[in-house]
């Protein structure tokens, strides 16, 4: 076998050897000398792999984002100046920064209500576009010896307690390498940087109240004064209220509004309702999302085992000449199934690869444009979808695979080959 | 002369997409009292290297098989430069939810890393495809 005669010598050397092919390198031969059927095949998988892994991210993406919003909502009730309570909803989701108030005993007169077990009250201001290139931020000053909203979250990254004069800093926020922003012309000190919510609060810096007169002053200095400086010690933007064991929120507005016939024209944001409302929105949203995914995988699968049947259909006549030469219908099954592998496995990464190209990158526009809590869910997650669908779609391949082999399995080879003569 | 087209027509049509992204919707920021932020370098830069990545494939379609191989590598280069002019080289706006960082830098590494993967697979295919040639001459 392996004696080679001069003439033999003398021609390999003058053009390439060929290819010798086992039965072990076919599938790859097969699908390297049909190009056209192959891209056929890896296109319909690399689609389904697409809209799997894409939609499933997607839908996962928007779940953590909604978790994290309801982990930040710690009120059962948020009391707000008259005509607020848009722009208070949308700081608990995903909206503008903006700067509103009122005085700061209205929110000791709502502290007295029946039925209030805890309350904090938060000032909010909008900042001046600061830096090139920084957006508006949200300046929310809370009282650290009485919140209960931010504390729990902030705790969890920063011990100590918030110092006047110093900050904490959203996600999203362009702190300097030395630990520092500038806002309204003054450099302030950032304690930490919180991880991200996936909600406006990560364009937002955290004050204590105390610091809030100062930032008034440094608005001023500035020219561009956030509110009128007899207003600076006294400003409040919301109360927000854990209501207590028996009363339900809408209870409690109601006794807050007993307090003062003034108080009924004041804004009532419930954040569970605005919770029940965003996660309505989020889900109807997923269900679309998953709709979509499922009838395109569906479509998928169909046309996935019609390309099978037709190419398998097409080669009848191949695997008959197989059978012949002496290779079982074991070994024919292997050979579809290996080609199969190949395909899902190229198909599904290439999908996942594309798939991840969109979603990864554009996350910070595709969280704008949806306008809803998204925030990316951690690498394990992501490994284990892509995984995933890689092996989904190598599944799929092989059982349309085999579903087109079984059509053509059983008639004899010699009839098979001898087939339209 | 068909299979050159097809194999520079990938890039060619993600140069073209990228140089009109950049001149539209994936521009950089507005100058903030007139001081021009990193993006707004780095969009000019990555205009210049889509430039020249597309008249080397241009060049490339008129070219000998081994001029060509060069080419590729050097387009191989200009996909990687563009990587890194909005990352590691000029950057862009730090903070996430300016449009450069939402939408310019994405855009322009999408379009860096297809490019690269094309260049890349063809300057393999050709490497391999000369190394052949050269065997049997």
């Amino acid at each position: 076998m392996n004696s080679v005669t001069d003439t033999a010598s003398a021609a390999s050397a003058a053009a390439p050897a060929p290819r010798h092919i086992t039965l072990g390198t076919l599938p790859l031969e097969n699908l390297r000398r049909k190009p056209l059927r192959t891209a056929a095949l890896i296109a319909v998988v690399f689609v389904m792999a697409l809209a799997f892994f894409g939609g499933t991210m997607l839908a996962s993406n928007l779940k953590t984002g909604m978790a994290s919003m309801e982990e930040r909502l710690g009120a059962d009730l948020m009391v707000t100046p008259q005509n607020t309570g848009t722009k208070a909803e949308a700081l608990i989701t995903n909206g503008n920064p903006s700067t509103f108030y009122f005085t700061s005993d209205i929110a000791a007169t709502i502290a007295t209500a029946d039925g209030v077990a805890e309350s904090t009250e938060q000032t909010y201001i909008a900042s001046l576009t600061a830096d090139c290139c920084d957006e508006k931020l949200q300046i929310i000053g809370f009282n650290p010896s009485t919140d209960f909203v931010l504390e729990p979250w902030i705790a969890s990254q920063y011990s100590k307690t918030l110092e006047d004069g110093q900050m904490i800093a959203g996600a999203n926020v362009n702190v300097s390498t030395n630990g520092t922003i500038e806002l309204y012309g003054r450099t302030w000190p950032v304690v930490v940087q919180l991880a991200s919510t996936g909600t406006s609060l990560d364009n937002s810096v955290f004050i204590s109240q105390n610091t809030v007169p100062q930032m008034v002053q440094a608005s001023i200095d500035a020219g561009n004064q956030a509110m009128p400086k007899e207003y600076a010690d006294k400003a409040v933007s919301s109360v927000l209220i854990k209501v207590a064991d028996g009363y339900s929120a809408e209870k409690v507005a109601e006794n807050i509004q007993k307090l003062d016939s003034r108080f009924t024209q004041l804004g009532y944001v419930y954040p569970g309702g605005i919770t029940a409302t965003t996660r309505t929105a989020l889900n109807t949203l997923v269900g679309y999302v998953r709709i979509f995914v499922a009838l395109l995988c569906v479509m998928g699968i169909i046309v996935l085992i019609a390309v099978f049947c037709a190419s398998v259909n097409e080669r009848k006549r191949e695997f008959a000449s197989l059978r012949i030469m002496g290779a079982t219908r074991g070994a024919l099954n292997g050979i579809a199934i290996k080609e199969a592998i190949i395909i899902g496995l190229v198909g599904g990464v290439l999908g996942v690869a594309v798939a991840s190209l969109i979603i990864f990158p554009f996350s910070t526009l595709i969280a704008r444009q949806l306008e809803l809590p998204y925030l990316q869910a951690s690498p394990g997650i992501v490994v284990f979808f892509a995984l995933l669908t890689v092996l989904a779609a190598v599944v799929l391949s092989v059982l349309g695979s085999l579903i087109a082999m079984a059509r053509i399995g059983r008639p004899e080879a010699y009839l098979t080959l001898r087939e339209g003569e | 002369m068909k299979n050159r087209l097809l194999a520079s027509l990938p890039i060619i049509l993600l140069n073209v997409f990228l140089l009109i992204a950049l001149l539209t919707f994936a521009h950089a920021c507005d100058a903030h009292d007139g001081t021009w932020g990193a993006c707004h370098y780095a969009r000019k830069a990555c205009i210049a290297i889509t430039v020249v990545t597309l008249i080397l494939e241009v060049i490339a379609l008129f070219t000998a098989a081994q001029l060509r191989t060069g080419l590729n590598i050097a387009v191989f280069a200009n996909a990687i430069l563009l990587i890194c002019i909005p990352t590691f080289v000029i950057g862009v706006c730090v903070s996430p939810t300016m449009h450069c960082h939402a939408v310019m830098r994405p855009t322009i590494l999408v379009v860096a890393i297809v490019m690269g993967v094309i260049a890349l697979a063809r300057d393999i295919y050709d490497f391999v495809a000369n190394g052949r040639r050269e065997f049997s001459d």
